[in-house]
């Protein structure tokens, strides 16, 4: 049994330990949704930067820094802004008015069926192409790690996420985000300092080197190396970044697991700082690889291509500086950060068909809490093998497109209808459904119809649409639906719903206990 | 707390995220219409070109404003915390 193989086992029994105490604590609807909001403003935080910190994040950055340079510092600064944009805007205000999923918030004031029919949608539309890009990463690397085959390695991942969500609900998830977080932080700085003592700690001679061995040579710290001159491009995925963050739900839910809106925003602020300080770990590592690796006889035989291509470049890294006990450490914090991940999602996934869909839509609010963790539970299960047969199928795709789906799709739908709800007087349940829906449609199709899908995945010759993100475009037509629906909105509801925003501020201000909600209906 | 002091604070954080956005934007502009600039060396024999330490810097501010804006209304919720303890008396 390798060092990848034993520190992973170490792992699933530590997080199958968590999740027998987890079932115990888990008797409340409060509970498996929400942890009973007894998660701490730091525990949170940790447990939010977990969820941010994907293994694309890890290992596609890694990777695209060691084939790109520069280009990557959009990806970076656009994800330091989306966090601040979450503490800034949403996160205190989403504590006060939510409960379980976002759509609690969205809907305090709008019609409850209708906007939680849509919530829904858009959380299955974001989640499950997430969920498949993950169960994929997670299948190519088994391959790679543990001499498993593709199949076995995704099964064990869908076993193991739905375990963790059926049996230990959210109080499970968090503390397995909590720990995956720490493993990925300090396994990432490790990473880090060994690569910086191959350089006796000095970066400027690290990027020198760099600069010096890339094919791109000078121009590795010049722009253009990924995206060229494209603005829209880099506007758009900019857009897709800081909006795509603060609108996925599972994201979103975690802020309902604090006690008040102080550790609300304690927790984002933390989650901020870790996610930053990774996104500038992540960076250095790449700059570092290049000047390890390139023309390495071992990983990079032919001078040219990395051997499994640049998604490995963290792996040979480690490799490089540490050793195959190394390697197999980074490895499998890596799967352990795709089991992480996809267990944040399916809970999501979840919570929104029992919460939103059955309990408030199909049973009016009728419903009890037994049968509603009893949905929870089967849902739970049932997206396990669905997500697990369709990354089956999608074998050999590449991640990377599936997950440009999320982001676009939850920037242009969620994010627009979240943060009009909590900010603007004038929304209403028509403005809201004709901008969320279209947001969510428009992106679907020209994500699909993009570069990305189109040519990369289905082969076509040229794409329909020229731009690999549609956010520059999907998001502000989303807003001006939302807008101009809600401003052409005459009925009584929409003057109701006008009017009920006073109850909603007085809520977001100052929490569910002091203030009286919105009468909704 | 009033609602005048929150709407203080949401005045803050808008502040805050424009002035972070135009940080962001001034680098994706600088990086696709000046890209010489932004990949020219910090100084003469630097290893570090300006667009690089440009992102940085753009970290930096974030985890500044995201930290500012957090101490600030702590500072303010335990001002409101030791006003309604002094209000209602011993």
């Amino acid at each position: 049994m390798n060092s990848a193989s034993v520190t992973f086992l170490a792992f699933v029994a530590c997080t199958l330990l968590i999740t027998h105490w987890a079932a115990r604590r888990t008797r409340t609807r409060s509970d498996f949704y929400a942890a009973g909001s007894r998660i701490t403003g730091t525990q949170n935080g940790f447990a939010i930067a977990g969820d941010a910190m994907s293994a694309a994040s890890f290992l596609g950055l890694i990777g695209l820094t060691f084939s790109f340079g520069y280009d990557v510092l959009y990806f970076i600064i656009s994800l330091a802004l989306s966090w601040a944009v979450v503490l800034l805007f949403i996160a205190v205000r989403l504590r006060n008015l939510g409960r379980y999923t976002f759509a609690d918030a969205v809907c305090l004031r709008l019609d409850r069926r209708h906007i939680r029919t849509f919530a829904a949608c858009c959380t299955l539309a974001i989640a499950i192409p997430y969920l498949i890009a993950q169960l994929v990463a997670a299948g190519t690397l088994v391959q790679q790690m543990f001499a498993l085959d593709f199949t076995q390695g995704v099964i064990v991942v869908g076993v193991l996420m739905t375990v963790y969500v059926t049996f230990g609900g959210m109080i499970a998830t968090t503390w397995v985000q909590i720990i995956k977080a720490a493993l990925l932080l300090s396994g990432g700085l490790v990473l880090l300092f060994c690569v910086l003592y191959q350089f006796e700690f000095n970066l400027a001679e690290m990027f020198r080197k760099a600069v010096n061995v890339h094919p791109r040579g000078e121009q590795l710290l010049q722009p253009g190396g990924l995206y060229g001159s494209d603005l829209i491009t880099v506007l758009s995925l900019s857009l897709a970044f800081i909006g795509g963050t603060a609108g996925l739900p599972h994201v979103l839910m975690r802020f309902f697991t604090v006690p008040d809106a102080r550790q609300a925003r304690h927790s984002a602020a933390l989650a901020l700082c870790l996610v930053c300080g990774f996104q500038v770990l992540v960076f250095l590592t790449g700059i570092g690889a290049i000047a390890l690796l390139t023309n390495h006889p071992v990983y990079s035989p032919d001078g040219i291509q990395i051997i499994g291509g640049s998604n490995m470049v963290a792996i040979h890294t480690a490799h490089a500086v540490g050793g195959e006990l190394f390697k197999g450490f980074i490895a499998a914090v890596a799967f352990a950060t795709i089991l992480a991940v996809v267990a944040g999602l399916t809970l999501s996934v979840a919570t929104t068909i029992s919460h939103d869909l059955y309990a408030n839509v199909l049973r009016h609010g009728r419903s009890n809490e037994i049968e509603e963790l009893r949905v929870s539970r089967v849902a739970a299960i049932a997206l396990g093998i669905l997500g697990v047969s369709l990354s089956i199928l999608f074998e050999g795709q590449n991640v990377a497109v599936l997950a440009t789906f999320p982001l676009a799709i939850a920037a242009s739908s969620c994010f627009p209808v979240l943060l009009l709800s909590m900010y603007w007087r004038g929304l209403t349940t028509r403005g809201a459904l004709a901008g969320g829906y279209t947001g969510m449609f428009l992106s679907t199709a020209l994500v699909i119809v993009g570069p990305s899908v189109w040519v990369g995945a289905l082969g076509f010759e040229r794409p329909l649409f020229p731009y690999a993100y549609p956010t520059l475009f999907t998001m502000p037509a989303a807003f001006m639906l939302t807008w101009w629906f809600s401003v052409t909105d005459r009925g009584e509801a929409a003057v109701a719903e006008r009017a009920a925003y006073d109850g909603q501020l007085q809520r977001m201000y100052h929490g569910p206990v002091t203030a009286e909600a919105g009468p909704g209906h | 707390m009033s609602n005048m002091d929150f709407r203080r604070s949401d005045s803050l954080s808008w502040w805050l995220a424009g002035a972070l956005i135009a940080l962001v934007l001034a680098f994706d502009l600088l990086s696709i219409f000046m890209p010489q600039v932004a990949g020219m060396d910090l100084f003469p024999g630097s290893a570090f070109s300006i667009g690089v330490v440009f992102a940085f810097c753009i970290v930096a501010a974030v985890v500044g404003a995201a930290m500012y804006y957090v101490r600030r209304l702590n500072l303010e919720d335990a001002a409101r915390q030791s006003r309604s303890g002094a209000d209602r008396g011993p």
